[in-house]
């Protein structure tokens, strides 16, 4: 079963990563996680992003991330410690 | 005392409605918008029209809702026109609630032209038909199209306007609650993972419970001030029609979708 972990985009890093501040965690994840992580895009499901890699850069990715409540489905974690993810948003504040 | 304007259909006015965008009610509530007669009719369709799921509790709306498609904008369309067929099943020979409501908008706003949305000549979905049985409630959320149905057109209205047609209430609980907070996007922290925000965000703030609504009443909030639905505690389900209005200023234009 893949990782989840949820929280708030805080800061994007470059066209495809972002810090998301951690704010919930799926019981039974395998791997532990800070209340910050490094988050480095390998899909996106965000309303506004492109779905399309060529497309995304860190203004479109500003735009989508800062402070949106989003769920990063965990692939690995790589040597600099940062966190490769399938990125969606979460559900939806309301109707 | 921050509480609802209580008005009838024929003394509706632009100031009634721009009291909700101005922080001076939580609701406007107009009364017998819609016949009780009428209302019964189409609870009994719903149940008679083998929505045999509406029977055993498992289905708790009909027609789709556009932020149950934020990213599936070709889906949202696709059930938008199958739900046609549905509700001219329900409302066969009954008035629709969605044309008194623009009969009645145009009256407000003569200036503005209304209709359902629509995009690449794609109609979007006029309403959504909620029914909730015993033990059900909608937690604290907000509604704003500008921020999450940023995929769709109607994302850049000026003003959003919920409109919520009571069909049939239960006999205990299901009220509507109103909280005098407006969301922000700083308040996506308190996001819950499925739907709608932590209580903590609400916690202090001022709240009007709406408890005497009867079927054939429509219920007008600004959908950005946080709302929630108590849980329903009578063997009735509560069966609402909700749909929005977004409001573009320069054009004098109102849409309609849900």
């Amino acid at each position: 079963m893949t990782d989840i972990i949820w929280g708030n985009g805080s800061e994007v890093l470059s066209n495809d990563s972002f810090v998301l501040n951690v704010t919930h965690r799926k019981s039974g994840n395998k791997n532990d996680y800070s209340d910050s992580e490094k988050i480095k895009l390998i899909s996106a499901d965000l309303p506004g992003f492109p779905a399309d890699k060529n497309d995304w850069n860190s203004e479109k990715l500003t735009d989508c991330v800062i402070d949106a409540f989003l769920k990063c489905e965990v692939d690995l974690r790589d040597d600099r410690g940062m966190l490769l993810a399938k990125v969606s948003h979460s559900g939806v504040g309301g109707y | 005392m921050w509480k609802p304007l209580e008005i009838n259909t024929s003394s509706i006015n632009k100031e009634s409605i721009e009291l909700l965008f101005s922080d001076e009610t939580p609701a406007v509530i107009i009364r017998n918008f819609y016949g009780k007669k009428y209302c019964k009719t189409v609870v009994n369709r719903i149940k008679e029209q083998k929505f045999e799921n509406f029977q055993n509790q498992k289905l708790n709306h009909i027609g789709p809702f556009l932020m149950s498609f934020i990213t599936k904008k070709n889906q949202y369309f696709d059930e938008a026109k199958l739900a046609d067929k549905t509700f001219n099943r329900i409302f066969y020979e009954l008035p629709l609630p969605s044309e008194r409501l623009y009969k009645t908008m145009s009256k407000v706003y003569p200036q503005n032209s209304i209709s359902v949305a629509s995009e690449s000549q794609n109609r979007f979905s006029p309403f959504v038909i909620r029914i909730h049985d015993k033990g059900k409630l909608i937690p604290i959320h907000r509604d704003n199209v500008g921020y999450e149905g940023k995929e769709y057109g109607i994302s850049n209205i000026d003003k959003q306007l919920s409109c919520v047609l009571h069909l049939q209430e239960s006999e205990l609980g299901g009220n509507l609650i109103i909280y005098r907070r407006q969301w922000t996007k700083k308040d996506e922290k308190f996001r819950k993972i499925d739907f709608g925000y932590s209580s903590d965000l609400i916690s202090s703030s001022e709240f009007y419970k709406i408890s005497n609504l009867e079927s054939g009443d429509l219920v007008l909030i600004n959908p950005n001030y946080y709302h929630e639905v108590t849980t329903i505690e009578g063997e009735t389900p509560r069966v609402t029609l909700g749909m929005f209005l977004g409001f573009y200023e320069i054009e004098n234009k109102i849409v309609a979708w849900v």
